[in-house]
């Protein structure tokens, strides 16, 4: 028992003191998260997002690929079950649906709680989440070290409640996102295999032929 | 144009429903085993199933949701979902009362008629019509009909030689959706289906299976 109980101690001790000459977390301020963010160039990673429902016995599972590059070229693919493709380049933002093996513009575009999802990921990915006028960020610097992102507009309030983004252990890179709606439901997005800053041709960010 | 207004005149007072001739031969069971095929259209209940929807809206207003859908001895219930995962919209339609509660609707799946419409889709697409059929026969085109008809609404099950394959609904005589059963169904579930509700503000939707329990 008092073995256990200096273990845990000693653990508490190494997080509240951690060792001189360790250099501080890259999420440490925003200061910090910015200039880490700013080292990476582009990203390329595929994402599972999962969503619970009371209705489900078992989570809804998407599956798709993103692809950003700096300033603010982005793509953001579902490849299964819906074929969506939203794709931002010098920001002109188009947003398509595969159907019967075309891709065909998407009206749905136009709704407002989607718009201002995807109009933050470019302010996430640029680690600027302090600029935001539509959440008011909370840094979490634990581990998992995150931010909490508020809508500020009580309407956006009715639709989502918070927003979390989960750093990964390379600085200025996300783990994962989970958008939890008021009410019930949480929608958790990881990413995995993921490359930085390489090369990303500029097809990735345009709609396709 | 007094030709026009005479046509129209006339093309409205001949409306009526398809004519249904009687089976023949009839099935020995009478027309039970017919009926118990049509009612193949739909799922035995209860089910929840996650589909994939495609609409085609008036005016090249295209989108894409996925929905989420559960029947029961306590009613349907109707969840949709944006590719993100936000639920846009959320309502129960309660079995006994027909009472439509709506949990959430996200603009522009707020606007009144929306939540019956939709409900009304569901439900014709997968709920088959209370009771027995009304009638049981053949269009002139041979093909084999049940018919339900009940305070001016009308559902038409059409059988072809590998089950039901399309689900007609009237208002009085003015057919007001046509759904396609598309693929081999398991446990009364197709791996596509095809509604279309015609007429001025009217749309199409395609609706593919993902998953069901």
């Amino acid at each position: 028992m008092s073995k256990r109980f200096a273990l845990a101690f000693g653990c508490l001790l190494l997080v509240a003191f951690p060792a001189r000459g360790a250099a501080p977390p890259w999420y440490q301020d925003w200061n910090s998260i910015r200039r880490a963010a700013a080292g990476i160039k582009a990203i390329e990673a595929a994402f599972v997002q999962t969503r619970t429902l009371k209705i489900l016995s078992h989570p809804l599972v998407s599956r798709g690929i993103m692809a950003y590059r700096r300033p603010s070229d982005l793509r953001w693919e579902y490849r299964s079950p819906l074929q969506t493709l939203l794709v931002v380049r010098a920001g002109n933002v188009r947003r398509l649906i595969q159907h019967g093996g075309v891709w065909v513009a998407d009206a749905s575009a136009k709704l407002e709680a989607m718009k201002i999802v995807l109009g933050e990921i470019n302010l996430w990915l640029d680690g600027n989440f302090a600029s935001s006028r539509t959440f008011r960020p909370e840094l979490r610097p634990g581990q998992p070290a995150r931010v909490e992102l508020y809508p500020v507009d009580p309407s956006l309030g009715k639709i989502i409640s918070r927003i979390t983004i989960t750093f990964a252990e390379r600085p200025g890179t996300v783990n994962a996102i989970d958008i939890i709606e008021e009410g019930e439901g949480v929608t958790h997005i990881t990413f995995e295999d993921a490359h930085y800053n390489r090369a990303i041709p500029d097809e990735q960010f345009e709609p396709p032929h | 144009m007094r030709a026009l207004l005479v046509s129209l005149l006339l093309a409205s007072g001949c409306a009526h429903l398809p004519p249904l001739s009687p089976l023949s031969p009839l099935p020995a069971d009478g027309a039970h085993s017919t009926a118990m095929r049509c009612r193949q259209a739909f799922p035995a209940q209860p089910w929840r199933a996650t589909h994939t929807i495609f609409a085609s809206l008036p005016f090249g207003q295209n989108g894409a949701l996925v929905g989420v859908t559960a029947a029961g001895s306590d009613g349907l219930h109707a969840v949709l979902l944006s590719p993100e995962g936000i639920c846009l919209f959320d309502a129960n339609q309660d079995g006994r009362t027909s009472g439509l509660t709506v949990h959430r609707a996200v603009p522009p799946f707020d606007r009144p008629a929306f939540a019956a419409s939709l409900m009304s889709d569901v439900g014709h697409a997968y709920l088959p019509p209370a009771g027995e059929p009304t009638a049981i026969g053949t269009y002139a085109t041979g093909e084999t009909v049940c018919r339900w008809s009940q305070a001016g609404e009308t559902t038409d099950v059409v059988l072809r030689a590998d089950g039901p394959r399309t689900v007609r609904t009237y208002r009085e005589v003015r057919l007001t959706r046509e759904i396609d059963l598309l693929g081999s169904a398991a446990d009364g579930f197709f791996p596509a289906v095809h509604l279309r509700v015609p007429g001025v503000g009217g749309y199409e939707l395609d609706i593919r299976l993902v998953d069901h329990e």
